[in-house]
């Protein structure tokens, strides 16, 4: 499988990542909790792409399926993009379709616009 | 460059000169086995101690209390000792543990060893870092990064005339004048100081000169004398054995210009400086 | 478990030297000589150390995909090296950062509040990435820096956080 960016996942594309409790930060500023840019440092960054969840009769309940206490958060391929990154697909054979990667150095100023970038699909209490 | 402090006989009894690096976590104390059968010859005693921690030298802050730490045991892997390999007949040291190598020349009581100075210490611990180096490699057990080396000089210091220095220790250091003012009439019975130092390379800081004058006693004949620790420490430019011991040059002609600069003229007379 | 304060370096420790003045280790620690300190910056309890450790000797024990990824083990260094630099710039009244698992496998210091966003990525020993951003500041520019040795961008927002 070619190691580039072929477009084949749109921009409109949802991105979907776990999110540990221990990732999760009290923002005092915004009266809200959210992702911390760590969650996103990781320069192969592993998600689920929707549009190939979907081509499998799948949602984003699969993604979080055996992972209890997760939240999962969803980022649009277009702003990883923007940023400079690659977003790659890479389906684990009878594991996951969708796996996908988000390649590409994060600094910090990368990975907190992939924060500001995100919004929840599922947080937990 | 200019000629560094030297003295005839300096009041030396320990040069430590430390590597610290990234841990070398696949270093299991199985393997330590294996390379004390390389130095078996030269270090023929070998004992565990308890390990010693990081240490980072840091800029920009402010530090009032010394470096907090961390000491984990886990419930599967026991805590990696610090081994010892000692030459009985020289009494050098070598100490290894998983984030550090050290190499120790220790005056003799038995013998008094005259200090080989600084060179052929340093030496013999190039050498001898190499060869531990060398032996991860092919042991497949990681490389050697250093992020942080340490030259410390252990002094012991007694007076000309050989009376108490703990009550005297303004004869040793200029730090300490010994005057109190007109309201008491105490004696002193001794002093003890603590001096942290930053040092600088290029305008900007490298590291940090730790010295340190305690009262103690000579332990073969309980002679009174003043210990007198300095430390030169920091972070080397590269991640390799060659820019530790380019760091560890610099470290020590801070540690030796700081020795010459806390100790007095009557002491430098005593000692025998040879470049003043 | 357990948790220890460091004393003063001692890489020696073999120098044929009876102390009777000392304690138990060769060298005072600077903590000793506390009453000489000034009251508004001596802080026996330090909180900020006992909530920090917690965290970093939490994440020491996760194991590599910790975040069901492919995370690497959290480095046990970046946390030490966290606490040092922490060390030299957390006051009582400074507000305990968050710590947080970093999925590339260093940990990472942060705080949201009062109008600052601040936060220190640590990766291992002086390998660091700053970012600062004051939103009360008439230049609401983010600050980005990689850091090693040379924390003193980290005043002005811990003063900030400080004193706000």
């Amino acid at each position: 499988m070619a190691d580039v960016d072929d477009g084949s996942i749109s921009d409109a594309t949802g991105l979907l990542r776990r999110i540990r409790p221990d990732q999760i930060v009290d923002d005092q500023n915004k009266g809200l909790r959210r992702p911390s840019s760590a969650a996103f440092k990781d320069p192969v960054l592993s998600v689920d792409a929707e549009s190939l969840l979907a081509a499998h009769g799948l949602d984003w309940h699969f993604s979080l399926h055996g992972y209890q206490g997760y939240s999962l958060v969803r980022i649009r391929a277009g702003v990883a993009r923007a940023l400079g990154l690659a977003v790659i697909p890479r389906p684990i054979p009878n594991k996951n379709p969708a796996h996908t990667e988000v390649q590409g150095k994060k600094t910090q100023g990368i990975a907190n616009s992939l924060v500001a970038g995100s919004q929840w699909v599922h947080l937990e209490p | 460059m200019p000629s560094l402090p030297s003295f005839r006989v300096p009041p030396i009894n320990e040069l430590v000169l430390s590597l610290q690096f990234a841990t070398l976590s696949n270093l299991r104390t199985a393997h330590i086995g294996l390379f004390w059968e390389l130095i078996r010859s030269k270090y023929s005693v070998t004992s565990e101690q308890t390990p010693l921690p990081p240490f980072f030298e840091t800029f920009g802050g402010t530090r009032i209390e010394q470096n907090p730490t961390l000491r984990i045991e886990t419930l599967f892997v026991p805590p990696f000792p610090r081994f010892w390999f000692e030459n009985t007949q020289t009494g050098d040291l070598l100490q290894i543990q998983q984030d550090r190598f050290i190499r120790n020349w220790r005056q003799s009581p038995e013998n008094s060893r005259i200090y080989p100075r600084y060179e052929a210490v340093r030496d013999a611990f190039a050498g001898e870092a190499h060869q531990f180096e060398d032996w991860l490699g092919k042991e497949g057990l990681g490389q050697v990064l250093p992020n942080q080396c340490e030259v410390t000089y252990i002094n012991l210091i007694t007076l000309p005339d050989g009376t108490n220095p703990h009550q005297q220790l303004e004869r040793v250091t200029g730090l300490w004048s010994g005057q109190m003012g007109p309201d008491v009439e105490h004696s002193v019975e001794n002093t003890n100081i603590q001096l942290t130092c930053l040092f600088h390379q290029d305008g900007k800081p490298a590291g940090r000169i730790y010295a340190n004058f305690q009262a103690a006693y000579f332990t073969p004949n309980m002679v009174p004398v003043v210990r007198l620790d300095i430390t030169a420490r920091g972070k080397p430019a590269g991640e390799d054995i060659a820019a530790a011991l380019t760091f560890m040059d610099v470290a020590r002609a801070q540690a030796v210009n700081t020795f010459a600069a806390l100790t007095t003229p009557e002491m430098h007379e005593f000692w025998g400086r040879i470049d003043a | 478990m357990s948790f220890g304060v460091g004393s003063m370096p001692s890489t020696a420790q073999t120098a044929a030297v009876y102390d009777t003045y000392a304690a138990a280790t060769p060298m005072r620690r600077a903590s000793d000589f506390a009453n000489f300190r000034r009251v508004f910056d001596a802080s026996p309890e330090r909180k900020w150390e006992v909530e920090v450790q917690k965290h970093l000797l939490n994440y020491a024990k996760l194991p590599a995909g910790w975040d069901t990824y492919n995370s690497p083990a959290i480095s046990w260094e970046a946390g030490l090296f966290a606490l040092s630099v922490l060390n030299d710039f957390m006051r009582p009244r400074t507000p305990i950062p968050q710590v947080v698992p970093s999925s590339s496998g260093g940990v990472q210091l942060e705080w949201h509040q009062k109008g600052i966003d601040l936060e220190l990525h640590i990766a291992g020993p002086y390998q660091c990435e700053f970012w600062f951003q004051d939103h009360q500041s008439p230049n609401d520019q983010p600050i980005s820096l990689d850091l090693t040795d040379d924390f003193s961008a980290l005043r002005r927002p811990i003063e900030l956080l400080t004193s706000r």
